[in-house]
């Protein structure tokens, strides 16, 4: 079964790294992380995701333009903007995917 | 009926840690199942035992109203606004996470376990300015009635928190029945029962039960024992 690829964003680098390795412990997905959003539309472009995580502190403005350069590009890329902590990630992800 | 959920406590997500036991009534960590991801803004309830000495180390929350509520031993709280305190059973804990916080929760006893409830929240505000809060509620206040232990309202009876919801207390004797009314149009009622045995309607609830209701203006709560419950008012629209 081919891994999810699942690019993160957030602003704190801490929580990103908590998100990543929660992320990266799940056998069916992988992980790659940015706090910027030049970097991440970097990886963007280079990458094939299925998914991209808004996570820790994307402000409003980034969300909007971060979600439209991913579906400019990939139309049925699922974006999830995540909110809560860490807890409530794995289960809202799965249900991302469905 | 069509606008209710019933979640009895033997189907709820188990986790066993070794130093953490808990029950997830919806989705959480690695308890995964969609049919039970949240009740409208009611997004976690989570019914933790932890051993002595251990706890949750520090770790960042945004955009959620965290609630804890001991039920017995003292909780140790410490989070990046620099606030230290010890919550204990009677007390109740609210944190707004809004832009950002980061928190760890400690059982201060190295012997006796702490008991809680870690409940969360959808906000109605988005990164709004974190803080935190804590109170010592009358136990007596929720004899044979409702004490009402959160609300929207920084001048009203318990803690506040930034969503149109209300929690409520109570512990009846046996035999005691109490209508409650719902507070604000659109929003659900989700009944924990902690101890004993009730009824909700026709419905009974037997300890760690869970029970949701929604489209309903009154209903009737009546114990069929000593029975101690806490009912969250919620908005159904996120």
């Amino acid at each position: 079964m081919t891994k999810k690829q699942i690019l993160v964003v957030g602003r704190h680098q801490d929580t990103n790294e908590k998100v990543l390795h929660l992320i990266n412990s799940n056998e069916h997905w992988i992980g790659k992380g940015s706090i910027t959003d030049e970097s991440a539309l970097e990886m963007y472009q280079n990458g094939t995701f299925d998914m991209a995580l808004l996570s820790g502190g994307i402000e409003v403005e980034s969300g909007i333009k971060l979600r439209a350069a991913f579906t400019e590009k990939n139309p049925d890329i699922v974006v999830l903007q995540h909110f809560g902590g860490i807890g409530t990630l794995a289960a809202d992800i799965e249900k991302a995917f469905l | 009926m069509e606008n209710t959920i019933l979640h009895k406590a033997d189907t709820r997500g188990d986790a066993n840690h070794g130093w953490l036991h808990s029950k997830h009534t919806f989705s959480f960590a690695n308890y995964y199942n969609p049919e039970r991801m949240h009740f409208g803004a009611l997004r976690v309830l989570n019914d933790d035992s932890v051993e002595g000495g251990m706890g949750f180390g520090t770790h960042p929350h945004d955009n959620m109203e965290i609630i804890s509520i001991p039920l017995e031993g003292d909780l140790e709280h410490r989070d990046s606004m620099n606030n230290i305190a010890v919550i204990k059973n009677g007390d109740i804990q609210v944190m707004s996470a809004g832009t950002g916080i980061q928190h760890s929760e400690y059982n201060k006893s190295k012997d006796n376990k702490v008991k809680f409830l870690q409940i969360w929240v959808f906000p109605n505000a988005k990164n709004v300015t974190p803080r935190y809060d804590q109170i010592t509620l009358n136990a007596a206040d929720r004899h044979n009635t409702f004490q009402q232990i959160l609300s929207p309202n920084a001048d009203d009876a318990g803690v506040w928190i930034h969503q149109n919801a209300w929690f409520h207390l109570a512990k009846f004797d046996k035999g005691t029945s109490k209508e409650y009314t719902i507070k604000s149009k659109g929003n659900g009622l989700y009944i924990f029962n902690l101890s004993g045995d009730i009824k909700v309607g026709e419905q009974v609830l037997n300890a760690r039960d869970g029970y949701g209701i929604w489209d309903f203006e009154k209903l009737t709560i009546s114990a069929d024992s000593e029975a101690e419950f806490l009912l969250m008012e919620v908005p159904m629209q996120l």
